[in-house]
């Protein structure tokens, strides 16, 4: 084992040896497709461009030893060569954005200080993919040299990059900036995290920036989990837009804050429409039923726009809550109130909406007829089950009317016999509906009993049946359906 | 608190200028539900950012709707803001705004909403800008252009509360959501297969450099994405090329159409949450078209031929066929027509997918499509796109958000943007 432990950093270092003597492997090979973007053909460059993406994707791959590391070398001895063309550089840059190691971040910071802007600024790109504190120092480094543009967009690398060593500097130009600056500054802390960046954000916010500054912070802070309850606060109460205010609102709900009931409170007693709106779309969509219930107590109290987000954030609340508020509203509501409830009842209703779907669906405007027959395919109770079964067994032609109607939204048990039976009734209308129904519903079964039933019926009755059929007897039917209708000539023959 | 509290004398100017400017959290406009109720003074103020194709139907859309108001435009080409103020003048009786800077647009605190129609490498950044801003966006797909502009989106969005509809606009369409219902609740069986037709572009290629035409920003139509000499075959609007086929700007057409057709098999399968875990690049093995496999052994086989339906769900029972145009067919044929039980899981349901957004601009209720289906989605167009680059199999952890065993491959998941456009989240 101790001879083992001893020959290890001998057995590394080798390895180590040997990757170096092969990272030369790629140079060859990168001069060779570097050379073919001095072509003046766009074929020929963009397939040097491909074949350079393929040979650093192969040359990197997981199986690869120390890949990544070759094929820098590859790349960066032909970014020095005088030789290769400055297109080729170009992509050459982009490829070490990919697979860039530590080495070659000098070469880089040189690119990034040269005089040639768009190698200069794919140098930058690739210094911001470059892992390690190597790359972040010498973003740092060449900082104080450059212009305001410049330095904005070092302050995004850094903050791209994400790494907590570069927060005391990005602290400093928080402090020291331009408005430009600091307001970069604060959304790189933002991104990057940490408590040291909270604490920075929150202490120049309360140093009274101005508004541009202060809204970059507000945002920083609120991209962050550790943000203090203190700043939420002042943020949903001072805030520089409706947009952070409630998105402050909303951290302070998931936080569950002993404030946040008098927050909502006072929210929906205020004037300001946008305040009560804030309040009941985060109470009730928080899911925590105390505050839910802050908003859903003053429902009677509500002006029409504000029971119309009542409606929509519903969607959150117990169901047996939901559908009485739902039904409450259906009820001494105008049309926009009742299409937003009959959703809900169509989505949480019980036995308890049965009465109020079918009553939309037999005297509502269009609008609400089609909510209504939607909601009346989707409630999930049987009690919808017994009372269109009911319909369909009525005594009254107008309620069996209705429940073929809505057999065509509502699969319910049963329902295609009754269909059948009232096809057999002879009685006009309720032949036509139940024939309007199948047009609808029919599968492969319902055409053949269908097609028997016409046999025997009346005239009337079988023509209704058999247009039917030819309609639906091609898309629908079985092949021996299909050969006595083309042999009564009710359908053409297929080409088939 | 009271260290905070020192911005008191700010507030009071704030309080002001909030009170003045502030955009509004639910627009007046939530009185407007319904097709023939539209209170005057509560239409949804609605900016179109990017006048290409995609837009045009959807300016026509808006500036014809009675519950929405066009007050802003914004493209980057100046030569294309004319005729469409003057389309949205006609259409909707007034004129509006135009930017060549989506900044000054997000400035405006009257304008509710936003439609992203740019091309893909700008639809993070200015949804995002949008979010923070206040605004509910619309977004075309794929909705991103890569994975963290992804993470990103959906973390603002949740932040903010935003109302983000991804333009994969096949949920609102009937055929979709039956063949998604007929998968979801079973009747095929246990799915194995399903065949997404995405066809193919040509390949991206070199063009030489042209003169940029005069009104046209062509820095800033690159925005984030690397700098390239102007040709205009490289920015043109083109569903059969034009910058589509660049990688620089989308996903080619693993972007262009699996963001419709993935979508809906994320759907249909309920995986709205996560994703494929392995993806194979094509002619990979003597496999000619690209495949996904989920955790569970589902296989997603890319078909670039244009033969057959859309979409293709085959099942241990049966199978599913869909495409555009209400095309919908089944095995066994009598699945096309059935009414689903009461006691099958219905999907959300939408008929018109611009309308359904409206609505939930009003409502504060996600839409069928929002941001953590379009980024999932788009995950799934990325990871395709990065497998098919590298030419070598990606694996994918949905719940991590990782690519797995292959840290080059990981870098992937991002890609640097070019200066000053680097600002993102």
């Amino acid at each position: 084992m101790i001879s083992l432990l001893r020959i290890r950093p001998l057995i590394t270092s080798l390895i180590v040896s040997a990757s170096v003597l092969n990272a030369g492997e790629y140079q060859e090979q990168v001069m060779e497709i570097a050379e073919a973007f001095s072509s003046s053909d766009p074929e020929t460059q963009y397939t040097a461009r491909r074949n350079l993406e393929i040979l650093v994707s192969d040359a990197s791959a997981p199986k690869e030893f120390r890949g990544s590391e070759k094929i820098t070398e590859g790349l960066l001895f032909a970014l020095d060569n005088d030789q290769t063309p400055r297109e080729a550089k170009k992509y050459i840059l982009r490829q070490l954005a990919r697979v860039g190691t530590p080495e070659a971040v000098n070469p880089l910071v040189e690119l990034m200080s040269g005089k040639d802007a768009l190698l200069a600024e794919n140098a930058r790109k690739a210094i911001e993919s470059i892992s390690g504190s190597k790359a972040r120092k010498a973003l740092i480094s060449v900082y104080p040299d450059l212009g305001e543009a410049g330095k904005l967009d070092i302050l995004k690398s850094l903050a791209h990059r994400g790494e907590p060593g570069s927060v005391g500097f990005i602290v400093e130009q928080l402090e020291v900036g331009s408005d430009e600056i600091a307001a970069a500054a604060a959304w790189s802390l933002g991104r990057i995290g940490g408590s040291r960046s909270i604490n920075s954000l929150s202490s120049a916010y309360s140093d009274d920036p101005s508004t541009k500054v202060a809204a970059a912070i507000e945002q920083a802070l609120l991209s962050n989990d550790r943000v203090t309850t203190d700043s939420l606060y002042v943020i949903y109460r001072d805030g520089t837009s409706a947009a952070q205010k409630r998105a402050a609102l909303r951290r302070l709900i998931d936080r569950q804050d002993r404030g946040v009931s008098d927050t909502i409170a006072d929210g929906l007693a205020s004037d300001d429409p946008d305040l009560r709106l804030i309040a009941i779309e985060s109470a009730l969509s928080s899911g925590n039923d105390a505050y839910q219930s802050i908003v859903l107590d003053q429902v009677s109290e509500m002006d029409s726009e504000d029971l119309l987000a009542v409606l929509a954030g519903l969607v959150h609340v117990d169901a047996d809550r939901a559908e009485e508020i739902a039904i409450e509203i259906f009820d001494n509501s105008d049309e926009p109130h009742q299409l937003l409830a009959i959703d809900v009842l169509g989505r949480v209703g019980s036995a308890d909406s049965v009465g109020t779907l079918l009553r939309a669906f037999d005297e509502g405007g269009r609008a609400v007829k089609i909510k209504a027959s939607l909601a009346i395919a989707r409630i999930d109770t049987p009690a919808m089950d017994t009372w269109v079964q009911a319909m369909l067994n009525s005594v009254v032609e107008k309620d069996v009317l209705r429940g073929q109607e809505l057999l065509t939204h509502r699969n319910v048990k049963g329902g295609k016999d009754r269909l059948i039976q009232h096809v057999k009734s002879g009685s006009p209308s309720q032949v036509r509906g139940a024939l309007r129904t199948f047009s609808m519903i029919a599968d492969t079964k319902d055409l053949d009993l269908l097609f028997e039933i016409s046999r025997g019926s009346s005239a009337e009755t079988k023509r209704l049946i058999e247009s039917l059929l030819q309609k639906l007897g091609p898309v629908y039917g079985s092949v021996a359906l299909n050969r006595k209708l083309v042999n009564l000539g009710i359908v053409e023959p297929s080409e088939g | 608190m009271n260290k905070l509290s020192r911005r008191d004398a700010l507030k009071k100017s704030l309080k002001s200028a909030v009170a003045i400017s502030a955009p509004m959290v639910l627009p007046a406009s939530v009185l407007g539900i319904g097709p023939k109720y539209t209170a005057p003074n509560s239409r949804i103020n609605m900016g179109l950012i990017g006048h290409g194709k995609i837009m045009n139907g959807h300016r026509k859309y808006h500036a014809g709707s009675k519950e929405v108001e066009v007050v802003a435009i914004c493209d980057v080409d100046k030569r294309k803001l004319d005729p469409a103020m003057a389309e949205i003048k006609e259409l909707q009786g007034r004129d509006c705004a135009k930017y060549e800077y989506y900044e000054d647009l997000m400035s405006r605190s009257d304008v509710d909403a936003v439609v992203v129609g740019t091309p893909d490498h700008w639809h993070a950044q200015i949804s995002i800008e949008a979010m923070k801003n206040g605004k509910d966006v619309y977004v075309e797909k794929p909705m991103t252009l890569t994975i963290e502009e992804g993470k990103v989106m959906r973390e603002v969005g949740r932040r903010y509360g935003s109302i983000l509809q991804v333009g994969s606009q096949q949920r609102s369409e009937r055929a979709f959501r039956k063949a998604a219902e007929l998968v979801r609740n079973g009747y095929i069986g246990k799915v194995h297969t399903i065949y997404a037709r995405l066809g193919r572009f040509p390949d991206p290629t070199q063009y030489p450099k042209e003169t940029i035409p005069e009104g046209f920003n062509y820095d800033r139509w690159l925005g984030p994405a690397p700098w390239e000499p102007y040709n205009f075959e490289r920015i043109k609007g083109d569903y059969g090329g034009g910058w589509r086929r660049f990688w620089d700007y989308g996903s080619r057409k693993n972007g262009d159409w699996g963001a419709h057709h993935y979508d809906i098999i994320q759907w249909a399968l309920g995986r709205d949450h996560t994703g494929p875990v392995e993806f194979f690049p094509p002619e990979f093995e003597g496999e000619k078209e690209q495949y996904y496999f989920y955790g569970d052994g589902t296989k997603i086989i890319r078909r670039s031929s244009r033969e057959g339906h859309m979409i293709h769900f085959h099942g241990s029972e049966g199978e599913v066929m869909v495409s555009r145009g209400d095309k919908l067919e089944t095995n066994p044929v009598s699945l096309k027509n059935m009414v689903f039980k009461s006691s099958d899981t219905r999907l959300y349901e939408s008929s018109d997918h611009r309308a359904d957004w409206l609505n939930g601009i009003r409502s504060r209720k996600q839409p069928i499509c929002h941001v953590e289906i379009g980024h999932r989605t788009a995950t799934i167009c990325h990871l395709a796109g990065i497998s098919e680059r590298l030419k070598r199999p990606v694996r994918w952890d949905p719940d991590k958000e990782t690519i797995v065993g292959d840290k080059e491959a990981a870098k992937w998941m991002s890609r640097p943007r070019r200066a000053p456009y680097g600002l993102l989240g």
